[in-house]
């Protein structure tokens, strides 16, 4: 179970950092 | 309803939309540099003001300076209520000789009311001395509100503004907020309540005879400070005579009538309005309730005064009633229909001439149901916190409004000029989203709402949610930090927590009673998400002002999406409801909405 | 188009988008779609821990989570294939267009040609080293080519000497051919385009690359498609309600973990819910179809006949406010026509009539046969051969401006005012002074007065009249209620010019125009805040067109004309600036419908999964799950596919886009928040729960 709630932080962590960027920084992804 | 109850709300109504427009368009005049009829008497003070601190009002700032000035007096003043706080034992004023505050507590307080949250992690009577309370919680509590208004004023310079760099004056704007506005109502303000008997003095607490003196036990201590047991490794106690008690006083008006008009709330006493000598008649607790929300109501006013459009000042305000009103009618029906445990044990819950009936746990009895509510839901809409009832004390839903108003980001009036530029800000996703659905790219006031608006709109939605969800959720994810704090438990307990993040998130201060939040975990963490709730809102709100007052006026036609009529408002409070509901739903749906469901059943 | 419009629904466009949308699972290509890249890292998520559950005990049962990772990987498939769809048929037009961008040889001119009088052969030229064949891709700017008879043009350029009829049905679509000639405004000529007659020198004024049908295949085709503002603006909203949603989701977890410590009871919510709640909630429907509402709005352009250099310029359309039109061609018929004979006293009308049309037996001009034709039809007069009676024909000329007919000793001319008095006094007669009101009054009404005269007598006059389309009235009307004003450009006296404004309905016009007064108008509106449409042919109009916001420029304009619009009218018809403004409002209000269609949406999903998702630690809370949903993890399955299935079910409203009706913003937001709003708020719980009887039916709840 452990397994499980450490990769979904670590991949909602980095879907956060994407969307911060693609909030703040949209021409990136024009 | 009771037709009691109907006519106390309906009086409040009345006269806060009565005060709407007079005061309104005084504040209007007031930030225009046109006479308003104070200049005389105030004139001298204001420019005194400026020679003083060498600042010329009439040197137009650029976004980037105004914010920079902002920040800059802002946090000269949390550095100056932190420094108070931990000296305040080496200072003047202080008879009860009350020590210097904890380091994590002296934060907490200081961001508390730099950022007009007056989250209220001290117990006033307790902790602060006279000198903390009056230089530096009273003037935070004037500094706050000002910086507030300031930002508004310049948010609305940027929309009537056309291709200019400058967004006007901070000091000019701070100054004349504090001089010609939260100055003159507050001294009336003061003046009224000291009539009613708000205290109003220097001298040292007060001890008088108990009229029924009692006894108490207290542990006895050994030599090492613990408790000395007895045979069986019970701790000893010892019975003690009670025959009198210290009543805490102080220059408590003065600083109450700020902490109401500036929607601060911090209490000059620790249970704020609840307290006799702060809030000791209903007709005090009228004018207290009315000066929570007109400032913040009349400054609509003051924005369509100022674009040029009143109506679209009136639409906005009708937006902020369309939500006040029936979350008012729940949390009244709610508490006065009262719980179903007193009703099994067969407790009158029915009002009537004798008794308020309802739930009337946590309210006083010189208020009532009627009062406690419309309190409860005025100090929650706008971002004052200040309280007469305790909240905790709340039926589940009764309870969930005053938290779900908080949660909508403190618009619906909100705080003195930051609850009204957060409404535009959501204003500015209602007119994207509206203005697209009627073929245009969309405008605001004549201004085009861009890229750069939206990405300033979507921070200032996103910030209050991230510091209300994540503070919840770092709390329950190591309760061995928070479960000394949460006394209750089952769903409540995560109510209140869910309660304090929400209050210090969105800068309001009020708090759910239960929750002790004066330790190191909460007096940080709460400190933390009432500074982002404040600065991360202002800096984008500044920097859309100054987006918006370079741009060119796009002439209104038959094809622009009409922003002054009731469908626009719909608009509006639909934008405010989805967005705040769901983003709360399922937070409040293991909360008060458990706890309802649990209640009824 | 070369290619007739296709349905969207063609079976050949439908094949290729389905393998499209698999080609579209490309990170690289999902990471530029915030809402639609997060479901994707959710798939891939779900997937893996499928994958996991089939070796170990998984947080739930292997089918479920199976269940909701293939509904998330249809989202994103679905997604993929409204923008296959919507570049279908701009791809099939594009390979229509490639197919005339064949390689072409293309016979270039060395050297200026020293005697313009000689016809050019290039067979001789080659012959005397003035000439040479390359290939049409080594043509630089500048370069001269001639081009004759049977032979494609090379490149884009612009005619420097002869006349040719050309067929542009390739580019256009229209297959009658079309005359081009240096100098004036018919002297562009397009890349890809055949001569069928006589031959043209042409001065290449595009690079290999850079040619008109080099950008046309790429916009079709959508190839260099940029987001726009708007759309990179609500990117950003939507990547802010993911940003939100996330967050709910992600500390949904702690908040269940904590309530299941303190209810004593349950398991909390597993990853694979919190995925499913978080793809149900962000925006997915806008989401997976911006990028086709984009596209298709690009592509009803184009079904217009109009092409739109960048998608920047469709949305602009929707928001001009000011409507430059000419007055010929637009709001008036391209020419004048008799309405009525006016006599002076003492000439009788019939007689006035037949001598008009006298006249104008041989008058080939427009004018002159609605002389003819009205004289037939108000007085009987049947049209005479002009052989049999023995006339000879007057033309006119610039020298007398008059023509008429010599025949049996009768001498009848017609002509402007000053003309025939000019010719009356020569025969010795006069010009009575009431004709000279006649004249006036029909000045002032907007119309050109003609004057006949016989030998030395003045008849009387003719009234020409510029004649308003039909319809025109209506049209500004309407164009009026969308909060458009328009204003007509004409070469007219302002007195003229004001009777056909009124006559037509416009709110505004510019009389005596000049390229340069064009120019200032724009400016002067563009500074009070107005964007500004224009179209345009000529070279003159180039200043105009490139300050313009949305600026059409006709097919059979001038190549600079072209170059300095932002959208070329391939029918060079003025009157398309209003379907071109229409289209470009259909593409915003489409993207705002179903963005609040999307929002509205959430609230559902919400009463389908919270009490699904918290059921084994509080029960209670199944007092929220209205829509009485079997069990949870059908109650989770259900809002899943509801959410793919939606985006299947909207496409051929983002590719056809929602209907722009000019009937005022207050009206179109009411019944846009009533379709889209109410209905996106109502809609999915019948969904939710019609997909949830199915599973019920199929046996797939878990139960």
């Amino acid at each position: 179970m452990d397994g499980i709630y450490v990769t979904g932080a670590a991949v909602s962590a980095l879907l956060f950092v994407y969307l911060v960027i693609a909030l703040l920084k949209p021409e990136w992804f024009g | 309803m009771t037709t009691n109850a109907i006519l106390q709300m309906g009086l409040y109504v009345v006269v806060l939309v009565a005060l709407v427009k007079p005061l309104g368009a005084y504040m209007a005049r007031v930030y225009e540099n046109k006479p308003c009829g104070l200049d005389k008497i105030l004139g001298p003070l204001e420019r005194l003001i400026y020679r003083l601190c060498g600042v010329d009002p009439t040197v137009e700032m650029s976004w980037k300076h105004y914010t920079y000035a902002v920040l800059a007096v802002n946090f000269l003043g949390l550095l100056i209520v932190y420094g108070l706080l931990r000296l305040q034992y080496y200072l003047p004023l202080n008879p009860q000789g009350m020590a210097g505050t904890t380091p994590d507590l002296a934060f907490n307080t200081a961001v508390s009311f730099a950022t007009n949250t007056n989250w209220q992690s001290y117990g006033g009577e307790a902790t602060l001395s006279y000198l903390s309370q009056m230089l530096g919680l009273a003037v935070q509590n004037f500094l706050s509100a000002a910086s507030g208004m300031a930002v508004l004023v310049a948010l609305i310079r940027g929309f009537v503004r056309r291709q200019s760099g400058s967004i006007g004056n901070f000091w000019f704007d701070m100054t004349r907020s504090t001089v010609y506005i939260l100055l003159p109502l507050s001294i009336v303000l003061a003046l009224v309540l000291v009539s009613q008997g708000v205290v109003q003095t220097f001298s040292p607490y007060a001890k008088v005879a108990l009229l029924q003196p009692t006894t108490f036990q207290e542990p006895v201590l050994g030599d090492d400070g613990n408790p000395v047991l007895d045979e069986k490794g019970q701790p000893t106690t010892k019975t003690l005579p009670l025959t009198e008690q210290t009543i805490a006083v102080g220059p408590a008006a003065s600083q109450i009538a700020i902490k109401q008009l500036g929607t601060n709330g911090g209490g000059f006493f620790n249970v704020n309005s609840s307290h006799p000598l702060e809030n000791p008649t209903p007709i005090s607790n009228f004018f207290e309730l009315l000066s929570i929300l007109v400032i913040s109501a009349a400054l609509c006013y003051t924005f369509g005064k100022m674009i040029n459009d009143t109506r679209q000042g009136w639409a906005v305000l009708a937006a902020m009633f369309v939500i006040f009103l029936p979350l008012l009618a729940l949390c009244y029906w709610c508490e006065q229909g009262g719980t179903p445990a007193l009703a099994s044990v067969g407790a009158d819950q029915q009002a009537g001439p004798g008794q308020a009936g309802g739930n009337m746990e946590g309210k006083e009895t010189r208020f009532g149901i009627a009062q406690s509510t419309l309190w409860a839901t005025a100090t929650t809409s706008a971002s004052n916190g200040s309280v007469n009832s305790m909240h905790d004390s709340y039926t589940p839903l009764g309870g969930l409004v005053p938290m779900w108003l908080m949660q909508l980001g403190e618009i619906v009036f909100g705080g003195v000029g930051s609850g009204l530029y957060g409404m535009l800000a959501f204003a500015i996703i209602a007119v994207f989203i509206g203005g697209l659905m009627v073929g245009r790219t969309p405008e605001y006031l004549g201004k085009k709402i861009e890229s750069f608006e939206m990405k300033m709109a979507a921070i200032i939605i996103l910030i209050p949610p991230i510091a209300v969800l994540a503070g919840t959720a770092i709390t329950v994810t190591f309760p061995e930090l928070a479960k000394p704090s949460i006394p209750n438990s089952g769903a409540h307990g995560f109510s209140e927590v869910l309660y304090a993040f929400s209050s210090a998130g969105n800068n309001n201060g009020s708090a759910f009673a239960g929750l002790n939040a004066n330790v190191p975990f909460f007096d940080t963490l709460l400190g933390i998400a009432m500074l982002m709730a404040r600065y991360f809102l202002m800096v984008p709100i500044l920097a859309i002002a100054g987006s918006l007052a370079a741009k060119k006026y796009t002439p209104t036609s038959a094809g622009t999406l009409p922003t002054h009529g009731p469908l626009f408002v719909v608009m509006l409070v639909g934008v405010v409801i989805l967005v705040g509901a769901l983003t709360f739903v399922p937070a409040l749906a293991l909360g008060p909405i458990v706890e309802y469901l649990q209640m009824v059943e | 188009m070369a290619t007739k419009a296709r349905s969207f629904f063609d079976a050949e466009i439908m094949r290729r988008a389905l393998v499209d949308s698999f080609y579209k699972l490309d990170p690289r290509r999902e990471i530029r779609n915030p809402v639609m890249f997060t479901v994707y890292v959710g798939s891939i998520l779900t997937t893996g821990l499928w994958i996991m559950s089939l070796h170990t005990a998984g947080e739930e049962p292997s089918w479920f989570i199976f269940g909701v990772s293939i509904w998330l990987w249809f989202t994103v498939l679905f997604a993929n294939f409204a923008e296959a769809m919507a570049e279908g048929r701009g791809k099939a037009q594009a390979d229509a267009l490639r197919r005339a961008r064949q390689e072409v040889s293309a016979k270039k001119l060395l050297r200026e040609r020293s005697d313009p009088s000689v016809p050019p052969v290039f067979t001789e030229m080659l012959r005397a080293g003035a000439a040479a064949v390359t290939q049409a891709t080594d043509l630089r700017k500048g370069d001269l080519v001639i081009v004759e008879s049977g032979d494609y043009i090379p490149a884009d350029g612009e005619v420097v000497e002869g006349v040719a009829s050309v067929d542009e049905s390739a580019i256009t679509g229209e297959s009658a051919p079309v005359i081009r000639e240096s100098g004036g405004d018919r002297s562009g000529v397009t890349g890809g385009t055949r001569v069928l007659s006589d031959w043209l020198i042409v001065r290449i004024t595009a690079n290999p690359g850079e040619t008109f049908l080099d950008r046309m295949i790429e916009m079709v085709e959508g190839a260099k498609r940029q987001k726009t503002p708007n759309e990179i603006a609500l990117d950003i909203l939507l990547a802010g309600m993911t940003l939100i949603f996330l967050l709910v989701c992600v500390t949904l977890l702690p908040y269940s973990i904590f309530s299941v410590g303190v209810a004593g009871q349950g398991t909390p919510i597993t990853v694979t819910v919190l995925v499913a709640l978080l793809v149900c909630l962000i925006p997915t429907t806008i989401g997976a179809l911006l990028s086709a509402i984009g596209i298709a709005g690009m592509d009803r352009m184009i079904q217009a006949n109009v092409i739109a250099m960048s998608g920047r310029a469709v949305e602009a359309a929707g928001d001009v406010d000011v409507l430059l039109l000419d007055k010929t061609g637009t709001i008036t018929l391209g020419n004048r026509q008799a309405v009525e004979f006016i006599p002076v006293d003492g000439v009788a009308p019939a007689d006035l009539a037949s001598a008009a049309q006298l006249s104008s037996l041989a008058d080939e001009t427009p004018e002159g046969r609605s002389i003819v034709v009205l004289a037939k039809s108000k007085y009987g007069l049947r049209e005479r051969d002009i052989n049999q009676i023995h006339a000879k024909f007057i033309p006119f000329s610039a020298h007398t401006r008059l023509s008429g007919v010599n025949m049996d000793g009768r001498e009848i001319r017609k002509g402007a005012a000053d003309a025939i008095e000019n010719f009356v006094k020569q025969k010795g007669g006069s010009f009575p002074a009431s004709v000279q009101r006649e004249i006036e009054l029909i000045s002032k009404q907007g119309g050109t007065p003609l004057v006949v005269a016989e030998n030395g007598k003045t008849l009387g006059v003719i009234h020409l009249k510029d004649i308003v389309k039909g319809g025109i009235k209506d049209r500004f009307a309407q164009l009026r209620r969308m909060g458009i004003r328009t204003v007509m450009i004409t070469g007219d006296n302002p007195l003229t010019a004001a009777a056909i404004a009124a006559e037509s309905g416009v709110d505004d016009f510019l009389a005596q125009a000049t390229p340069e007064t064009k120019l200032q108008l724009i400016r002067k509106h563009q500074a009070g805040g107005h964007l500004v449409a224009m179209c345009g042919d000529g070279t003159n109009d180039a200043p105009a067109l490139a300050q313009a916001d949305v600026a059409v420029a006709m097919n059979s304009g001038t190549q600079a004309a072209k170059e300095a619009g932002n959208m070329v009218d391939l029918d060079s018809n003025p009157t398309k600036l209003i379907e071109v403004v229409e289209i470009g409002k259909q593409l915003l209000m489409t993207r705002g419908s179903l963005t609040t269609f999307s929002l509205a949406n959430d609230v559902s999903k919400y009463f389908a999964i919270i009490p699904a998702a918290f059921a084994s630690t509080y029960p209670v809370l199944d007092k929220l799950n209205i829509m009485h949903l079997a069990t949870p993890t059908s109650a989770i399955l259900s809002a899943v596919i509801f959410n793919a299935l939606i985006i299947i079910a909207l496409i051929p409203l983002a590719l056809r886009g929602v209907k722009y009706r000019p009937i005022g913003a207050a009206a179109l937001l009411r019944n846009n928040l009533w379709i889209y709003g109410v209905g996106g708020l109502i809609v999915p719980f019948i969904g939710i729960k019609f997909i949830d009887m199915a599973l019920v039916v199929m046996n797939l709840t878990g139960a």
